[in-house]
């Protein structure tokens, strides 16, 4: 995937910069599932010292509406989180129109701890593999786009994105804001 | 549809005056079926009189460059990438946008193109019985208020040839534009 400025002036600061690799047309938790969790409430930034980005999460109801800030114009996402075994997950979508596109879901795994916040996308080679098994998919750009309708995407995450080889690497780290 | 400030302006707008309701992931015109009209490369403002927004379409390969500029406080510009082809007289033009930012990724629509010395006549095709004939004939699904065909290949572009040209496929307003010389 090609990277606008908009995302390199956010990747420096380790905030969702919607580069996952697996990706679908339909969400991965619906409404009626989704879950809360208030540690994810808050604002919070990149652990290097110089970092500017931030990343605000509100609650709204079954949804969390995230505000990404940094040099350029904000990206408004909403997430939804479910849980799986001991695993947080959010789908995470873009809340701003794009009328020349059309949105996408993917899916990062959460790891609130007292004023930190670890992530990580799901888009293992492993998952992506998984995908390609069990769901209708295509490629898009270099990733692995989900285009199974209906709840197929959800039923996938439920039945692997619990397991650690749905992530691969570090996750990142951002800390609280006070 | 939410309409935002950018969505705002393209409503505004003399080439895209709202976005087509039938889009495809896959192109409806690939490269290889790209033809060209020397008529469409050139200056175009609306045909209305307050109209000052300006479309400028440039040849560039295979493909034509199309850029919006809108007469606006924010300086609205609007970056597309155009493929003609003709099916017996009539002419189409396959647009697809650059918005790619991870959350979201880009979609072909496609309009009707009349382009006539001075002056340059424009529809989207996504009439509801050209979006019947997609979902009998394609794979679907609803993405917020528009039909996305998610069929890939080939597939795409016989639909086009097969329907494009029929009267039926468009229902919106004509736009007009004339060429600022």
């Amino acid at each position: 995937m090609r990277h606008p400025a908009l995302i390199l002036a956010f990747a420096s600061a380790a905030l969702l910069t919607g580069c996952s690799k697996l990706i679908s047309l339909n969400p991965f938790v619906a409404d009626a599932q989704a879950a809360a969790d208030p540690a994810l409430v808050g604002t919070w930034k990149g652990t290097g010292s110089d970092e500017k980005g931030r990343m605000a999460i509100e609650q709204r109801g079954s949804v969390y509406a995230i505000r990404i800030e940094g040099d350029a114009k904000p990206i408004h996402l909403e997430g939804r989180l479910t849980r799986v075994g001991d695993a947080e997950l959010m789908d995470v979508t873009t809340a701003d129109e794009h009328d020349l596109a059309v949105a996408v879901h993917l899916v990062v795994r959460l790891w609130p701890s007292a004023g930190a916040l670890k992530w990580a996308y799901l888009d293992s080679d492993w998952l992506r593999a998984q995908a390609r098994q069990a769901l209708a998919t295509q490629p898009s750009d270099g990733n692995t786009l989900i285009s199974a309708p209906g709840d197929a995407a959800a039923r996938f995450l439920k039945k692997f994105g619990g397991d650690p080889r749905a992530y691969s690497g570090e996750p990142n780290q951002l800390v609280r804001v006070p | 549809m939410r309409y935002t400030a950018l969505t705002l302006a393209l409503a505004g707008a003399v080439l895209l005056s709202g976005c087509s309701s039938l889009v495809s992931l896959d192109p409806f015109v690939t490269d290889d079926r790209a033809a060209s009209d020397a008529n469409l490369v050139g200056v175009w403002q609306g045909a209305g009189g307050d109209d000052k927004d300006l479309t400028v379409i440039r040849r560039k390969g295979s493909a034509y460059t199309i850029r919006y500029i809108g007469d606006d406080d924010s300086g609205t510009c609007v970056a597309l990438e155009g493929r003609l082809l003709r099916v017996g007289d009539a002419e189409f033009m396959d647009l697809v946008g650059n918005d790619k930012n991870g959350f979201a990724i880009p979609v072909h629509m496609v309009a009707r193109v009349w382009p006539e010395g001075g002056a340059l006549r424009w529809v989207f095709l996504d009439s509801d019985w050209l979006k019947d004939q997609a979902k009998q004939s394609l794979g679907t699904q609803a993405a917020g208020d528009r039909t996305l065909i998610t069929t890939k290949g080939a597939a795409v572009a016989q639909f086009l040839e097969k329907f494009g040209a029929d009267e039926k496929a468009y229902s919106g307003e004509m736009k007009q534009w004339v060429r600022v010389p």
